[in-house]
């Protein structure tokens, strides 16, 4: 019985990932088509993590817990919210990139990206850390902190 | 509070009303980011002093517009 | 000091235009940007300028809905709320929930959380019922002041001036009581940006219908959504004589 409901959780937890992925994958495939306003609209709601909270209430009454954070998973919703922001070319963006060098922006174009990813996470990152916060491995490792993810 | 991070606040809570902004974000966010532009070699704490109190004083009239948009529609659609 | 317990509606933006689907079931939603009922807003501030005055200890915003209805309970938290309830109720559902429901609900609530007064808008601005203060005072067996454009304070009572057709009633009610507000109640406050990132820290329960013992089924039908008719364009004449022989036309005269 105990394996037989580990086997489903894991299963789940891997459709739940391949979800992930396709997901991201068609959502910046589509992108380039878009403009940019949509791409704003889009911005400003999490789609991302709304679709998977539903996917998880679907699945498994989960109330008031939030889908389980990896590195991973932070890693590809960061990049997700940096490439729906239209000044950031697609092609030049890594873990790595610094926004201001490689990517050319200004600091107050970088005032809006942290917007978009405090309204991704849902929590406020203040002026001081976020000045620190120059590549996208930066604001992973700051959220990562913050949420107590390890793995 | 240092000035750049008082222009940074500046700029955040700005950006965060013009999704409310009747033509739109993107009509606002250009033309804040334009704004905010022109004076970036400023120098003079004086007068980054007295843009930011503008600034400030833009964030009431925005708040006040909202305000008066949404009653006079409503008055409108319900009461006239 | 009284418990206020506030209840709000995430809706489509009163400035948004709104489409009517293809096969006329509803409205579309999807990708439309949503906020707050402004009829609600209105509550909500009313219930936190009575906590700002003391005259209440704690004000608790409760919405039902979808997921993304929690957002609209942090705008509440943002404008001053103390803590949100949040009814979840899946997208399909929601689209069917009624003012009977939301009564249900609401008056349920208000016994397990022993609050004094209920605030509501008068109505949704999407499905302008105007039912739920008036249903949920049912409920409860509490007197009802709909419409409240002033609301003054006593010893556990309330004297409600009320917009009615033509001018202005007044009413006093006992407490515990239930009270939707109307347009000219007062200037809801803007929910900043700092307000609404500390209400991130503001407590939200969530509970299902079924946790409360409410049915959820529909009660009433949708049959058919439509357009409002397209007005016709006007024409502006040149003179007064033409004026008249297009009356004429018209057999107006």
């Amino acid at each position: 019985m105990a394996s037989i409901a580990v086997d489903r959780i894991l299963l789940r937890s891997v459709c739940l990932l391949k979800n992930i992925n396709r997901l991201s994958l068609c959502r910046s495939a589509v992108i380039g088509q878009f403009d940019h306003r949509l791409i704003h609209a889009i911005t400003r709601t999490p789609v991302f993590s709304q679709n998977l909270l539903d996917l998880e209430v679907k699945e498994v009454r989960h109330y008031s817990s939030e889908a389980p954070l990896t590195i991973n998973f932070i890693e590809d919703r960061v990049l997700l919210v940096l490439k729906l922001y239209d000044k950031i070319d697609n092609a030049k963006l890594t873990l790595k990139s610094h926004f201001i060098t490689d990517c050319g922006l200004d600091s107050l174009d970088h005032v809006e990206i942290i917007m978009a990813i405090e309204d991704e996470f849902g929590f406020e990152i203040p002026d001081t850390d976020a000045e620190r916060l120059l590549t996208p491995s930066n604001i992973v490792e700051y959220i990562a902190n913050k949420k107590d993810v390890y793995s | 509070m240092s000035q750049k991070s008082k222009t940074i606040n500046l700029y955040k809570t700005l950006l965060y009303m013009g999704k409310d902004y009747p033509k739109g974000y993107d009509y606002f966010r250009v033309r804040l980011k334009k704004v905010f532009e022109k004076n970036r070699y400023e120098t003079d704490t004086e007068k980054i002093e007295k843009m930011i109190a503008h600034g400030n004083f833009v964030i009431k009239e925005l708040e006040a517009l909202y305000m008066l948009k949404k009653y006079r529609t409503l008055k409108k659609r319900y009461y006239e | 000091m009284a418990r206020v317990l506030v209840g709000i509606k995430r809706v489509i933006d009163y400035a948004v235009k709104i489409r009517v689907k293809s096969d006329k079931s509803g409205v579309v939603v999807d990708g439309v940007k949503h906020s707050m009922n402004p009829f609600d807003e209105i509550a909500i501030e009313e219930a936190v300028r009575m906590k700002e005055k003391k005259l209440a200890k704690e004000v608790i915003a409760v919405s039902c809905g979808p997921t993304a209805s929690q957002e609209t309970i942090r705008t509440a938290l943002a404008m001053g709320a103390d803590k949100g309830i949040h009814v979840e109720i899946s997208g399909n559902e929601a689209e069917f929930l009624q003012p009977i429901h939301v009564s249900k609900i609401l008056a349920k609530l208000a016994q397990d959380e022993k609050v004094d007064l209920i605030i509501v808008g008068k109505q949704a601005i999407d499905d302008d019922c105007n039912q739920t203060a008036q249903m949920t005072g049912g409920v409860l067996g509490w007197p009802t002041a709909t419409f409240c454009s002033k609301i003054e304070h006593g010893q556990n009572e309330l004297t409600v001036t009320r917009e009615i057709d033509g001018g202005l009633e007044v009413v006093k009610v006992k407490t515990p009581a239930v009270l939707s507000a109307d347009l000219r109640l007062n200037e809801p406050r803007y929910a900043t940006l700092p307000n609404i990132m500390k209400a991130k820290k503001k407590p939200v329960k969530k509970i299902s219908p079924k946790d409360l013992g409410i049915d959820i089924t529909p009660r009433i039908q949708i049959i058919s959504v439509e357009d409002p008719p397209v007005r016709q364009a006007g024409s502006i004449l040149p003179d007064v004589d033409t004026l008249i022989s297009k009356l004429k036309e018209g057999g107006h005269l």
